[in-house]
């Protein structure tokens, strides 16, 4: 299961992108996004995918892995695409075959509603794949240090997310053994209907969840005796410094804002 | 045990109850565990060991009686500061990792003393040295062995320079490589002197390995001792459901043989014995002395 899913996975690497200062990748994604929205034509679209490009050469992460993170949302964007062929009549008309009738406008409003999401998961990738999970969550807490005044209680929320990110593999390989061990006793899916798969498949949540909860108390005590306490001050073993490269990274991005503005 | 000198007990427990509703389950314990002592607590499944070394730190709260670790009285001010004495290992080694890297989770632990970052730095490398965990610390737990894993999770309870160690069972999930492993870093640790050693074991090599073994039975201590006396008693052997030392069985073989050379617990003195047993046989035999 884990294995086809590759978006959100980090790979290990030493480019200029993974020194970043994941603070200034995630300001970059807004940004990203708003340039994303502002696009509606060709020209503004085919910028951003170079620009996209570029970044991603600066990963140093093969191309192929961030075609391979767009492919489970492949058939979502196809259906986009289809959808403005058909429904779309702004511009000239394209072709005309009884009742499908295709137009200008319609294919670049289609292509260009199918680019944003696509450049939107490559750019994500991007951010996933160069940025350590850890780091992620310590940058977002980082960047959600002000709502602290409003009562948000941001540390506990980094940690939360921390100990969510490392115990999702555990509990996947909790999954997958429970999930052999029906297998082994005889269970097999193939031949029952729809209805009984799903009540076997919620079968299999009740000791997962229950394993969870195990876990959870387990830790719970491995961190008490460890000196944790919740609200107590505690210092910070990785500290972000923010360099040139971040402020020009982020600056970078206006470029793309720019260019979807005028193009 | 009221006239015993309390600041030189690392534990102190007196008259501690702990109970559940209406059942208690530990019963009037009175413990006095020096600095430096290792020490071994048996018993069988619900015997109450794994209460007793949690009400050590505060993860569970006595009911009655008055504990002290290293002379500070346990009540809810006192606990942050007694947990910074005890450092606690558990049976689980998936359980008690907190960081996404095995770094990450020394870090942990350190981050919660305040320390500085250059500090951690230095702690979290002189403890991984220590454990051979250097090449480990940048890995996923996941992608850990059982052994590699409760040496992380030592190594994380050791940096933060407990003067107490307790193992809960630490090797109940391990093979046997890992197992001598962890008992190996634990003959390390005692023979350094810094630590005093509670741990929790169904292992009989282990306990004839320490220098105490204390019995617990329906939540009383029922036998408290040097290991190479009580596990000779073949009623508390069983009452713990617990099978002879592999070196007390050979003595008992070779006595029943004709080869008489004491009743030991530990393998290394049964070879010894034997050694002498064998050079005293020589020279009689040479008549070269004897």
């Amino acid at each position: 299961m884990k294995r086809k899913i590759i978006l959100g996975r980090y790979m290990e690497g030493d480019s200029w992108v993974h020194r970043l200062d994941p603070r200034a990748k995630m300001a970059a994604m807004p940004l990203f996004m708003v340039a994303v929205f502002m696009v509606d034509g060709y020209m503004g679209a085919l910028a951003l995918l170079l620009f996209t490009l570029a970044v991603i050469r600066g990963t140093g992460i093969p191309y192929r892995y961030f075609i391979r993170a767009m492919k489970p949302l492949m058939f979502l964007m196809l259906f986009i695409l289809v959808f403005h062929l058909l429904y779309d009549a702004g511009g000239s008309k394209l072709l005309d075959a009884g009742a499908f009738k295709v137009y200008a406008g319609g294919l670049e409003k289609g292509i260009v509603s199918a680019s944003r999401m696509a450049l939107f998961i490559m750019l994500a990738a991007v951010l996933t794949f160069t940025t350590q999970p850890e780091q992620l969550a310590q940058g977002l807490g980082s960047l959600l240090k002000p709502l602290t005044c409003i009562g948000l209680p941001t540390d506990r929320l980094v940690l939360m997310l921390g100990i969510a990110l490392r115990f999702i593999p555990t509990i996947f390989e909790e999954a997958e053994r429970l999930w052999k061990a029906l297998q082994s006793r005889g269970l097999d899916l193939s031949s029952r209907p729809l209805r009984e798969k799903a009540r076997l498949i919620i079968a299999l949540l009740v000791p997962v969840t229950t394993g969870a909860f195990r876990r959870a108390i387990g830790l719970a005590d491995s961190m008490e005796a460890r000196g944790y306490r919740l609200g107590a001050p505690r210092s910070r073993f990785r500290a972000f410094v923010w360099k040139r490269a971040d402020t020009l990274f982020v600056g970078a991005f206006l470029l793309p804002v720019a260019a979807a503005a005028l193009l | 045990m009221g006239t015993i000198d309390k600041s030189k007990h690392a534990v102190l427990l007196e008259h501690v109850y702990y109970g559940q509703g209406c059942t208690n389950v530990l019963k009037d314990v009175s413990l006095a565990i020096p600095h430096g002592q290792w020490v071994c607590i048996a018993g069988r499944n619900g015997a109450g060991k794994s209460t007793l070394i949690r009400l050590l730190n505060g993860l569970l709260l006595m009911s009655r009686g008055r504990i002290l670790i290293d002379g500070l009285e346990q009540s809810g001010r006192t606990l942050g500061d007694i947990r910074r004495h005890i450092g606690m290992v558990f049976a689980n080694p998936d359980d008690q990792f907190v960081g996404l890297t095995v770094e990450d989770d020394i870090a942990f632990g350190l981050e919660n003393l305040c320390l500085s970052r250059e500090e951690m730095q230095h702690r979290i490398q002189t403890y991984a040295e220590r454990l051979d965990i250097v090449h480990l610390l940048n890995r996923h737990p996941a992608t850990l062995s059982g052994g590699q894993k409760q040496r992380s999770a030592i190594a994380a309870v050791l940096a933060m320079e407990p003067s107490i160690l307790v193992l809960d069972e630490a090797a109940s999930m391990l093979d046997e490589k890992a197992k001598n492993e962890l008992l190996d870093s634990m003959r390390a640790m005692h023979a350094d002197g810094r630590y005093t050693l509670i741990s929790i074991t169904h292992d009989v090599e282990e306990m004839a390995e320490a220098d105490r073994l204390i019995v617990l039975d329906g939540g009383m201590v029922t036998a408290d001792g040097s290991p190479r006396e009580l596990l000779l008693r073949e009623d508390l052997l069983q009452r713990c459901r617990l099978k002879a030392p592999f070196a007390l069985q050979l003595c008992r073989e070779l006595k029943e043989r004709g080869i008489d050379i004491g009743e030991l617990v530990r393998e290394k003195e049964v070879q010894e014995a034997l050694w002498l047993y064998h050079s005293k046989r020589y020279l009689t035999a040479t008549g070269t002395g004897g």
